[in-house]
């Protein structure tokens, strides 16, 4: 098992962080094949990692990673990944100055004065990248060599094991609301214990995924595919329920508010998202020979059952998303969810009558995602610089959710004497994990490399 | 305004001013139910509404006795802070329940048929009337009146013998005032100042202490009866009614 | 929003009979000939006598109920309005007396198809297995000729046919979980709550309540506006028009509405032939039937069997004990009234949202027997006024003031066991009613074990709501729930009827409603009515052969045993609901797994 030839790294290593730290690779013999990246430090290298990452590493990237959104899916909603390709195939076959700066893939033109906002984003690129060198000569070196590896691999699209981990959490989390909600209305048709069972086996598929690539490959995907179709078909009925309740949607309000949650189901579906993506990508311990050949050798069973046009335009697809090259999808998705989620808090805080001001946080904050994400779609400036800030202010806005909700919860009559009824009929607790997920979605996204 | 009827005004009880009717007394301003009727069933919408719109002419009682019942009902549930256009009417109600011999399915064995009680209540308010003021029930200050009532809450009438023999007062009383909370809660206006939703049917309710979109939050303000007024203060029914359950509007 | 999106709601088309917004009667009724005999004759179509017609259609019976008000459209007949819905109620004259008068109207007994099912709470806790030893456990009261394990499986299946929503674990009595998940709680529930956990009181939320928490079929998920005693329009609470009735005509049953049974007839075998009626029209009619069951509640049934009267049953029908109207009861049913400062509008949610039933079985430190459970209830403005004059003495410009704060008060209810005594009964007044027929004449008196249960249980609820928080707590005395006139035992000397309902007198008499009950525990009687009268139909359809061979006396008494339970006879669309629950500890081998029963087809 020992390979003698060099890693080679450094053809998919860009940003000037790591390249000013490339120095270090140089400086490394020939070695045992290990899952550590080049630039390991070798004293975090001796240690054990049954996961071949470390503690730290593994809480880093669980903390960025989403644990439930939703949306529109490689193959329920292969539309929203087409969304770059086709842009992308429309903008190239077209002179750049018709279109605004924004959208267009723009030639390099040295002469040309720039933009004000060009200038604008220059100027806040060249501070944020001062800080960032400030403030790694500032951290432990510990932090700031695992930090790079972390980004790298995201960039790199190396990140399944851990993807399919979060995957199987946000599975975990998504059916234990499905099971609190669906309680609510007593199981009172056969079909709603229907998430119940879907849930835990993308739960089963993200674990076992994460330790066997065989099965991150196949079972994995099956089951996350299962989930995003049980979220449009719950998605569908609970449609109908409103249209069954009293007044149906003659009473849009009151029944949103107080049928089956409308876009829950679609919610549930984020899990499924992360499955499917995780399913594509690299594991940590790939060895970098892994290449378009390996892939090509892979090819899924049921591609040849598309037409041609969409078989290739999904092993682009594929391709991109092994290579870390999906960002523009995962922004898109990222709007998505935002905008759901912000629906989903915008009427069960109106349920209570936005009682705390805190509740319309939330509420304010999904479009302003939903909208940086979106043009994060255009802008790799954009999804570099605000999509982070954005989806970060979701994340905490998360947390100080999670936070009220329990106290809510706590405030209730007969507190924690009565725990089980508190939590059925107390503030939804993993509603605002829900939305932090979002934010984490968001800066996952703004981690990884645009399509090519 | 003429004093006479300021009197019958409540009071800001800090400033001592009389407070002025209004259309809408209660801590609720601005709050409607029938602002809503759009969101009631057919069903529902008819009743409420004709019970809003319809005056029933007086059958049951004569003319005299209709000017007693109204004086009566006007001391048991008083309008005096409603404006003219916005009093509800209690006596109609009760008329036309009598008239139409409609009862809440029982009859206590020491006491006569209902309309035959309510005849028979008003000639014995009279009575007292006379024994306490003598001066008829209809030209006593309101004050007088209320007096008048009280020997009747009390279950201690200081006349009208040969009636309580043949009623029990403390039945009689409940008998009354069932009948005019009955006729002056069941009507729109009367929800509008206690805050109560109305009628609630497609569209039901999701918030519970919480007030719904279209409900207002309470706005209290001060305000005190009259100060003759003697039902203002909360005094137990008089004797005999401990044992008495009236069993109405039941909650079970 | 100022009016509904796209214009007004759907109203029910001329030809179309709502029971509930989703629910329609589909099918037309069957009619049978005048003059034809049927197999059964059911008098009263409420939570008895709908089960009762439900399950015997299903098994094949040709059966009539006759019921004296209307067949309800839920939509065109109903309103969301407290003083509207008054024609629910049985409103024709009683005469009540006796030191402590029970007042009937409202809150007691229902007319109309569906009867009482109609206006209640629907409460429903079980009884406990105490309540059917009252007289062995504690020497007060009777005993009754089945116990809790004879009903158990009846109570689990109404459970799953109502369906009940509750907890998935209720601790008291039998131990057991319900088939749907508890509702949130409105102003009153949650005052109940706090007080009981700051008392250490165990208390159940959102439940046991007959009301969907999800929906049921073609019976929507409850939208909490409170109007529950008022008919739930909604249909989301059971009443046997919306869960049973319409599966009883689906199987060829016929509901006469509208038609008052003046008389059961006495053939000159001993047997009962049929019953007389006056029809919609007022006209006198007959129907031949080969069993009776009369279903007509703790006042009417007695008043039946006593107009009845004929030769050989001077007394009155099936009245050779002299029991038939005696051994009348009613709970105490005190509502105890708190103020508080944030608002309660205890006019949204259902009245029924949760109840301790800790106090329920005797405690001797207590100094009386049996106990008390508190309840959950939420007047409407009308019905809260009229407390209120009780309550605080409050009329005029107090009553104004008081009624202002109405949205600041939250109402728990007493729900306590007054004891069978012989001398609370339902005799016949002189005075009659439009068709002539004399009319009840009840007379009650409360004992001491009532009084001193009363007291101590009045002075609990108050504790509860100050615990909670009121800063002013009054309460006012009521009863709620008739029970009994026709009581239930083995001795046909001290009792009506058997074990199965089946009078003692006349063999193919039967009464079969609250009025058999020999005591009433501190549980709302609607789920026990409507599990006897399961019960009741499966010992009536074990007996099929010598009812259609008109041979009643050879029908098997009680010492025969139970008869075998039909668990396929239950409404369409009950099987294959509800939520993962707590089995109760003592297991009746006939259910299986999961609250399924074995070999459901319902």
């Amino acid at each position: 098992m020992v390979n003698t030839s060099p890693p080679r790294y450094t053809n998919t290593s860009s940003t000037p962080a790591l390249q000013a730290n490339s120095h270090r690779e140089q400086s490394l013999p020939a070695q045992k094949r290990t899952p550590y990246p080049p630039d390991t430090p070798p004293e975090l290298m001796s240690r054990k990692r049954p996961f071949g990452d470390s503690v730290l590493d593994l809480l880093l990237r669980g903390l960025m990673s989403p644990i439930a959104q939703r949306g529109l899916l490689r193959v329920g909603g292969w539309a929203l990944a087409r969304i770059p390709i086709v842009a992308r195939r429309k903008l190239s076959g077209v002179k750049p100055s018709k279109r605004s700066s924004a959208f267009a893939v723009t030639r390099w033109r040295p002469w040309r004065r720039r933009t004000l906002a060009e200038r604008v984003n220059a100027r806040v690129t060249k501070r944020a990248k001062r800080f960032r060198r400030w403030l790694f000569a500032r951290l432990p070196m510990r932090f700031v060599s695992e930090g790079e590896a972390i980004e790298r691999r995201i960039r790199e699209g190396r990140f399944q094991r851990s993807l399919a981990l979060i995957a199987g959490l946000s599975g975990l989390l998504g059916g234990l609301e499905v099971t609190i909600d669906h309680y609510k209305g007593s199981y009172s048709q056969r079909i709603m214990y229907s998430p119940l069972l879907i849930s835990p086996l993308l739960t089963i598929a993200g674990v076992w995924g994460a330790f066997n690539r065989r099965i991150a490959r196949t079972f994995l995907p099956l089951a996350s595919l299962a989930l995003l179709v049980d979220g449009v078909v719950g998605f569908i009925f609970h449609i109908r329920g409103i249209a069954r309740k009293p007044g149906g949607w003659r009473l849009p309000v009151m029944n949103i508010a107080m049928g089956p949650p409308i876009l829950a189901p679609l919610l549930l579906g984020i899990g499924g998202f992360l499955g499917l993506i995780a399913s594509l990508l690299r594991r940590e311990d790939d060895p970098p020979e892994a290449d378009k050949a390996d892939l090509m050798a892979r090819r899924p069973w049921w591609l040849s059952w598309l037409p041609g046009w969409l078989a290739r335009d999904e092993e682009r697809l594929a391709q991109d998303v092994r290579e870390g090259r999906f960002q523009r999808m995962l922004a898109g998705a990222t709007g998505i969810f935002a905008l759901l989620n912000g629906f989903e808090s915008l009427y069960s805080h109106y349920q209570n009558n936005y009682a705390y001001r805190i509740q319309w946080t939330p509420i304010l904050l999904s479009p302003i995602i939903a909208m940086v994400s979106v043009w994060a779609i255009f802008s790799r400036r954009i999804a570099r610089l605000a999509l982070p800030i954005v989806s970060l202010l979701a994340v905490l806005n998360g947390a100080i959710g999670v936070f009220y909700h329990a106290r809510g919860i706590l405030r209730r009559p007969g507190g924690l004497k009565t725990p089980a009824y508190n939590l059925l009929y107390g503030p939804p607790i993993f509603a605002p994990m829900l939305y932090a997920a979002t934010g984490m979605l968001g800066l996952l996204a703004s981690l990884l490399r645009r399509e090519k | 305004m003429d004093n006479a009827n300021t009197d019958l005004l409540p009071r800001n009880p800090t400033t001592g001013e009389v407070l002025p009717p209004r259309a809408q007394p209660g801590y609720y301003p601005g709050y409607s139910t029938l602002s809503q009727q759009r969101f009631w069933d057919a069903a529902t919408h008819e009743v409420v509404l004709r019970r809003v719109h319809q005056a029933q002419p007086i059958r049951f009682f004569t003319p005299d006795e209709a000017r007693l019942m109204e004086a009566v009902c006007a001391r048991i549930i008083p309008q005096d802070d409603r404006d003219e256009a916005h009093r509800i009417p209690i006596v109609g109600p009760i008329d036309e329940r009598l008239a139409s011999g409609r009862i809440d399915g029982y009859r206590y064995e020491d006491m006569p048929p209902d309309g035959e009680a309510h005849k028979l209540g008003l000639q014995a308010i009279e009575a007292i009337a006379q024994h306490l003021f003598h001066t008829p029930f209809l030209q006593l200050g309101a004050g007088q009146q209320e007096r008048v009532l009280k020997t009747i809450h009390d279950g201690e009438p200081p006349a009208g013998e040969g009636i309580w023999r043949r009623m029990s007062a403390p039945r009689y009383w409940m008998l009354l005032v069932q009948d005019c909370v009955a006729a002056y809660y069941a009507h729109p206006y009367a929800w509008d100042e206690i805050g109560f939703g109305g009628p609630a049917y497609p569209r039901g309710y999701m918030r519970g202490g919480q007030p719904e979109p279209w409900e207002v939050e309470e706005r209290r303000y001060e305000w005190e009866a009259p100060e003759w007024a003697v039902s203002s203060e909360y005094e137990p029914l008089g004797r005999g009614h401990e044992t008495i359950t009236p069993g109405q509007g039941g909650s079970h | 929003m100022k009016s509904p999106l796209f214009g007004k709601f759907e109203e029910p088309e001329d030809d179309e009979h709502w029971l509930g917004p989703i629910q329609r009667l589909k099918t037309p009724m069957r009619r049978f000939a005048p003059g034809d005999e049927v197999d059964i004759v059911i008098v009263g179509v409420g939570s008895a006598g709908g089960v009762l017609l439900q399950r015997l259609a299903r098994a094949g019976f040709r059966v009539v109920g006759i019921e004296a008000g209307p067949f309800w459209d839920t939509e065109r007949d109903w309103v969301s309005d407290e003083a509207g819905s008054h024609q629910l109620y049985w409103n024709d004259l009683r005469i009540t007396g006796g030191a402590h008068p029970l007042a009937f109207g409202a809150n007691n007994s229902g007319r109309g198809v569906g009867g009482g099912s109609v206006h209640w709470a629907a409460f429903t806790p079980r009884f406990h297995p105490s309540d059917f030893r009252v007289y062995s456990e504690d020497g007060v009261g009777a005993d009754w000729p089945i116990s809790y394990q004879d009903l158990k499986p009846y109570y689990e299946l109404l459970e799953r046919e109502m369906p009940v929503a509750g907890p998935a674990y209720f601790p008291w009595g039998d131990p057991h979980g319900y088939p749907y998940g508890p509702h949130p709680l409105g102003g009153p529930a949650e005052a109940l709550v706090k007080g009981c956990t700051a008392l250490g009181i165990p208390v159940c939320q959102g439940g046991p309540v007959a009301i969907n928490s999800g929906s049921h079929g073609d019976r929507p998920h409850c939208i909490y506006r409170g109007f529950c005693i008022q008919g739930c329009k909604v249909g989301a609470k059971q009443s046997t028009l919306i869960s049973h009735v319409p599966d009883a005509i689906e199987y060829g049953a016929e509901i006469r509405a509208n038609s008052m049974v003046a008389r059961v007839n006495l053939g000159k075998d001993g047997l009962v032939t049929g019953v007389t009626y006056f029809d919609e029209d007022g006209h006198e009619q007959e129907q031949r039937a080969k069993v009776v069951i009369v279903s007509g509640y703790a006042i009417e049934t007695p008043r039946l069997l006593l107009n009845s009267a004929c030769n050989g049953f001077e007394q009155g029908l099936a009245n050779s004990s002299g029991v038939v109207g005696k051994y009348l009861m009613a709970q105490a049913g005190n509502v105890v009234m708190g103020r508080f400062d944030d608002p309660v509008r205890m006019y949204k949610y259902p009245p029924a949202n949760a109840l301790t039933e800790e106090f329920y079985e005797t405690d001797p430190r207590r100094g009386f027997a049996r106990g008390f459970a508190i309840q959950t209830v939420g007047p409407l403005p009308i019905a809260f006024a009229k407390q209120m004059m009780v309550a605080k003495g409050a009329w005029g410009w107090g009553m104004r003031a008081v009624m202002m704060d109405y949205n600041h008060w939250a109402a728990l209810g007493l729900l306590g066991e007054i004891l069978p005594w012989e001398d609370n009964r339902v005799e016949l007044a002189e005075e009659t009613d439009r068709y002539g027929l004399r009319v009840a004449k009840s007379t009650f008196n409360l004992h001491d074990n009532d009084q001193k249960m009363i007291a101590y249980g009045v002075n609990k609820v108050e504790e509860v709501l100050r615990a909670a928080g009121a800063t002013e707590v009054v309460q006012e005395p009521r009863y709620a729930h008739l029970i009994g006139g026709a009581r239930m035992g083995n001795d046909p000397s001290t009792s009506v009827v058997d074990g199965f309902c089946r009078s003692h007198d006349i063999p193919n008499l039967f009464v079969c409603d609250g009025s058999v009950f020999p005591t009433q525990g501190s549980a709302n009687p609607g789920l026990t009515i409507q599990a006897l009268a399961a019960r009741t139909a499966d010992y009536l359809i074990a007996e099929r052969e010598a009812i259609l061979t008109r041979q009643p006396r050879s029908m098997r008494g009680v010492e025969a045993g139970a008869p075998p339970i039909h668990y396929d006879l239950s409404p369409h669309g009950t099987s294959g609901r509800g939520v993962p629950r707590l089995k109760s500890r003592t297991p009746t081998p006939e259910i299986g797994l999961g609250g399924l029963p074995v070999g459901s087809k319902g």
